[in-house]
């Protein structure tokens, strides 16, 4: 709804490049004319007027396809990683050709098929919701185009995970605390947390009798064993957009790092609710976190 | 940016874009020949090349051939060259209006080179562009309608190739049918809006005015006139010889204009004209009348009498004996269509003659007759001095024309002569102008009477030898047709005192748009009065005009009434902009009469096969149980195709309450099944069963609770 309470205009297509076909085709058309009226043939006047009426629904013929052309996009992934190119399938009311603006990408033409695949390449982490598209039409006489740019919701966000950066140097993985490396945790040892189904390769004296006698499978105690002691990682984004994909895809690479080496980690980052302090479950969920993440303010700076 | 303007473009795959351009170009060349612009050989070789080219230009598309575009930019230059030493040649000649066919030839030389290397799509767009340079070198020399049919097929091919491109542009898109034919529309209306407004291209506004002589004979006797035979001193045939009278052609052209019989005349063209104003044609006049036929005062082929005129094109011609150099000048083409007599037709006096013939001769009245015959295809242009002066100043005119009575100059002694006094005539036309005061006065008074008591008509037997004319029509019958009516006037007018001719000529016939041309045909010959009038000169009155047909009945009055309306009416774009609308109503109608969505379609292809069937169709019910309903129809052993009505019936209602459509293929099969369950459902009444198993179903009495909203029916009827 716009202020004044009617429905929000439909953005009006606008021509690409017209000054040289415009004026190529009034001057075309005057020396035409000229030609015409000197040559004292109205035959001549007739061909010049029926390529004035092709031309002139050549040009203004586009304005009217786009008027009412629509699109959506009704399939697309839910992650990927900036500057990787993902799908998305959108769908549009008449033949046109489709090119992506935000996030960029290729453009497509659809052909006659009203559903056509799109590819997208976000270069910056972050969430898409929407995508902006440069909707092109030269219909019906491809003489001159035009182009209306329509904003299109997904239909489930986009997290554009950073880059995995490089890992942290091994020592970082190691657990300070605990005085160990990085290694399996033994989990004969701990206090017991409940019970469960016989795995193959658990012991004998695992085997939880009165349980497995309840129940009438093989149960075996299920021992909490003593864990690493969680990594924290802060990711402290810059302003800068380019600044701040750098430094998380940093943080991406040291909790992929992290992960990777066993070691539980929590990652603290400033999103939309305020600083989020969650340990994470794996790279996936910290792209998807750090894909949220806002820039770092500093204290005092941002006013609430 | 001179590389980059002439870097290749992608090669262009469609091969609807580039069949469509060949045709064009080809159909540009068949056009040039149609107009005489190019041979049938160079036409036809051109086609072929242009058509080869092409194929070679698709195989090899993606890899041009070496040394190809050097070959044929050395092809160029050659057409080129002769091009313009052949234009150089006819300009030191002063032949400059023959450059169409240089410059048509190379034009085709021009497409015929390029055809050979247009891989891209930018190249074949330059292919249509050059058709259209084509198509309007053949469009400067047409005269005739027959051109709309290439400027149509070109405009189609031309489309048809647009579209193509478009398509090709986006993908491989197609455009819809609907919107093809709002296209073809728009760029109708926008065509005739733009013809309408442009102002017409006039015969004045011609860089060069054409005059060209087609099958020129020499004539033996020097100012002689010749008929439509190649020699002789005949009338123009240009008419069927039949009817009553059993001459073809008017006889107004020959030496005398005989008065007693008159010709059947056809509607064959004579020849077209361009002028900035329509008018009479005039071809003779004629100044002694010997009670049937008119005489000119100049015998023909005595040579005092006619004068040859050897400035050379244009020809400068003298004001005629009589005339007062007053009026607008205005321009005159003459494109003619058949073999006429060797007169030079112009409007009112002729100034400038544009005639490629080394002499013209001209009488002392100003008929003008050229030394060679004239075949089709001739083109000659006067500029003429239209005189025309107002009813007001005629009216102030002196009341006599003669000088205490004397002649004045200008008028001569035959312009009065009669060949025996018309006693009858002269009472006649004293007590018709006896309160007429002044000339102008005495003559509107006798045309306005001639018109109340005179009939026209065509259909009369030829006189006898010893009938004079004027006695017969005014005393006789009081019918006859323009000859005779105005020969009447021209005499009633002499025995007033007052000089008078009489003119033969051509009436200007129905005007074409697309051609800017006046046509012509054989029955618009007429004849008519000069009158003269002191300081104005000869000034024409047609008393035709105002006599109305003979013993015409109420009904083939509005019949005439209404055809001579509708044939000012320019029927082309008028037609032109009636079917556009009809195609847009029809069109619109037809959107918005179209179900807007698949299940919607579906919805109503069912209750109309369901109404074929005889089947009460109830608002309340469900899409399924009609559908079921309508599977029950089918007789034993026979059925619908399937998914059947039902299963249609339950896609349709999945689709329109939020179940998903089925993919566009699947739509458009489902669509044809529906439509198969139309067309096939048994009939009421014709074999086929209830859903109950006997006889036609039984229109319900009692309604059915509707069905609800949001959720398909897959139960039962209830």
């Amino acid at each position: 709804m716009t202020a004044r309470g009617g429905r929000p205009r439909p953005p009006f297509p606008r021509p690409r490049r017209a000054v040289g076909p415009v004026a190529g085709t009034v001057v075309a058309m005057a020396a035409w004319f000229g030609v015409a009226h000197s040559s004292g043939s109205g035959w001549v006047q007739a061909l010049g007027a029926l390529l004035a009426g092709t031309v002139v629904v050549g040009m203004a013929g586009p304005a009217l396809a786009l008027r009412g052309a629509r699109c959506s996009v009704t399939e697309s992934p839910a992650d990927t990683v900036a500057g990787t190119p993902v799908t998305v399938t959108i769908e549009v009311s008449t033949a046109v050709v489709v090119r992506p603006l935000a996030p960029p990408g290729r453009e497509v033409g659809t052909g006659t098929a009203r559903r056509c695949a799109l590819e997208l390449a976000p270069a910056h982490r972050g969430v898409v919701n929407e995508c902006a598209l440069e909707l092109c039409s030269a219909a019906p006489f491809g003489i001159l185009w035009w182009s209306k740019k329509v904003t299109v919701a997904l239909p489930r966000p986009l997290h554009v995970a950073p880059l995995v950066g490089p890992a942290l140097p091994s020592a970082w993985a190691h657990d300070d605390a605990a005085g160990d490396a990085a290694r399996p945790v033994d989990r004969r040892v701990g206090e017991p947390r409940g019970v469960r189904d016989y795995r193959p390769g658990d012991l004998r004296s695992w085997v939880h009798w009165r349980a497995t006698a309840h129940t009438g499978t093989l149960m075996v105690r299920e021992m909490e064993g003593p864990t690493a002691a969680p990594a924290t990682v802060t990711a402290v984004l810059p302003a800068d957009p380019d600044a701040a994909d750098e430094e998380a895809s940093r943080a991406l690479g040291a909790v992929a790092g992290l992960l990777a080496a066993g070691r539980p980690v929590v990652l603290v980052t400033v999103e939309d609710t305020g600083v989020v302090r969650r340990p994470v479950a794996g790279v996936l969920d910290a792209g998807r976190r750090l894909a949220r993440a806002l820039p770092h303010r500093a204290e005092g700076a941002g006013g609430r | 940016m001179v590389q980059q303007a002439n870097r290749p473009g992608p090669p262009e795959h469609s091969i609807a874009f580039r069949a469509a351009a060949t045709g064009a170009v080809a159909l540009a060349i068949c056009a040039c020949w149609s107009e005489a612009e190019l041979s049938a050989a160079v036409a036809v070789v051109s086609v072929v090349l242009v058509a080869a080219g092409n194929v070679l230009s698709y195989r090899r598309r993606s890899r041009p051939l070496p040394y190809l575009k050097l070959a044929l930019a050395l092809a160029v230059v050659v057409a080129f060259a002769w091009f313009f030493a052949t234009v150089w040649t006819r300009a030191s000649a002063g032949d400059l209006a023959s450059v169409e066919g240089p410059l048509a030839v190379l034009f085709t030389v021009i497409q015929v080179t390029h055809a050979f290397d247009v891989p891209a799509r930018r190249d074949l767009g330059f292919s249509l562009a050059g058709s259209a340079t084509l198509m309007a070198v053949a469009a400067a020399q047409s005269v005739d309608n027959v051109f709309g049919i290439y400027v149509v097929a070109w405009g189609a091919l031309g489309m048809v190739g647009l579209v193509a491109m478009w398509g090709s542009q986006a993908g491989g898109a197609r455009l819809r049918p609907a919107a093809a034919v709002v296209a073809v529309v728009a760029v109708v209306v926008v065509a005739v809006a733009v013809a309408a407004l442009l102002p017409a291209p006039h015969a004045d506004s011609a860089l060069v005015l054409p005059a060209v002589i087609a099958d020129d004979l020499p004539i033996s006797q020097a100012a002689g006139l010749v008929g439509g035979g190649p020699t002789g001193q005949e009338p123009v045939h240009a008419g069927s010889p039949e009817g009553r009278t059993g001459v073809g052609g008017y006889l107004g052209f020959a030496g005398p204009l005989d008065t007693a019989i008159r010709a059947s005349l056809g509607t064959q063209v004579i020849f077209r004209v361009r002028a900035d104003r329509p008018t009479f044609w005039v071809a003779e006049t004629f100044d002694r009348w010997t009670g049937q036929s008119w005489l000119s005062s100049a015998p023909v082929g005595r040579l005092p009498a006619w004068r040859p005129l050897r400035t050379g094109s244009p020809f400068l011609v003298p004001l005629p004996v009589g005339e007062v150099d007053r009026g607008s000048a205005d321009y005159q083409t003459f494109y003619l269509a058949q073999a006429g007599p060797n007169l030079v037709f112009h409007a009112a006096n002729a100034l400038e003659v544009w005639f490629p013939a080394r002499r013209l001769y001209i009488s002392p009245e100003g008929t003008l007759r050229s030394g060679t015959s004239m075949g089709p295809g001739s083109v000659y242009t006067v500029l003429s001095k239209v005189n025309v002066a107002s009813a007001a100043e005629l009216a102030a005119a002196a009341s006599s024309p003669l000088l205490g009575g004397r002649l004045p100059p200008g008028v001569r002694a035959q312009d009065l002569q009669l060949p025996h006094p018309y006693p009858r005539v002269a009472a006649l036309a004293a007590r018709i102008t006896a309160h007429a005061p002044t000339v102008y006065a005495k003559v509107v008074a006798l045309e306005r009477w001639i018109g109340a008591h005179t009939r026209y008509t065509t259909d009369i037997p030829p006189l006898s030898a010893d009938q004079d004319t004027v006695e017969q029509f005014l005393f006789g019958s009081r019918r006859g047709y323009c000859e005779q009516i105005s020969t009447s006037l021209a005499v009633m007018l002499r025995t007033l005192e007052i000089p008078a001719r009489e003119a033969t000529g051509y009436v200007p016939g129905p005007y074409d748009p697309f051609t800017d041309l006046t046509e012509v045909q054989a029955q618009d010959a007429h004849a008519w009065v000069q009158v003269w009038f002191p300081g104005y000169g000869w000034q024409s009155f047609d008393p035709t005009a105002y006599v109305p047909l003979a013993n015409p009945s109420p009904a083939d009055a509005v019949g005439h009434l209404l055809w001579s309306g509708l044939r000012r009416v320019p029927a082309a774009p008028v037609g032109g902009a009636v079917a556009a609308l009809a195609l847009v109503a029809l069109v619109v109608r037809r959107r918005r009469r179209a179900p807007a969505t698949w299940g919607a379609a579906v919805t109503a292809e069912l209750e109309a096969a369901a109404r074929r069937a005889g089947l009460p169709v109830t608002a309340g019910e469900a899409l399924t149980t009609l559908g079921r309903r309508l599977d029950g129809c089918w007789p034993p052993g026979a059925g619908p195709p399937p998914p059947g009505a039902a299963g249609l019936a339950e896609l349709a209602e999945r689709a329109a309450f939020g179940g998903g459509e089925p993919d566009p293929r699947t739509r458009r099969e489902l669509m044809k099944v529906a439509r198969r369950i139309r067309r096939g459902v048994p009939r009421r009444g014709r074999g086929g069963v209830s859903p109950t198993g006997g006889g036609p179903a039984p229109r319900r009495t009692t309604p059915r609770p509707p069905a609800a909203v949001g959720s398909p029916s897959r139960g039962g009827d209830g």
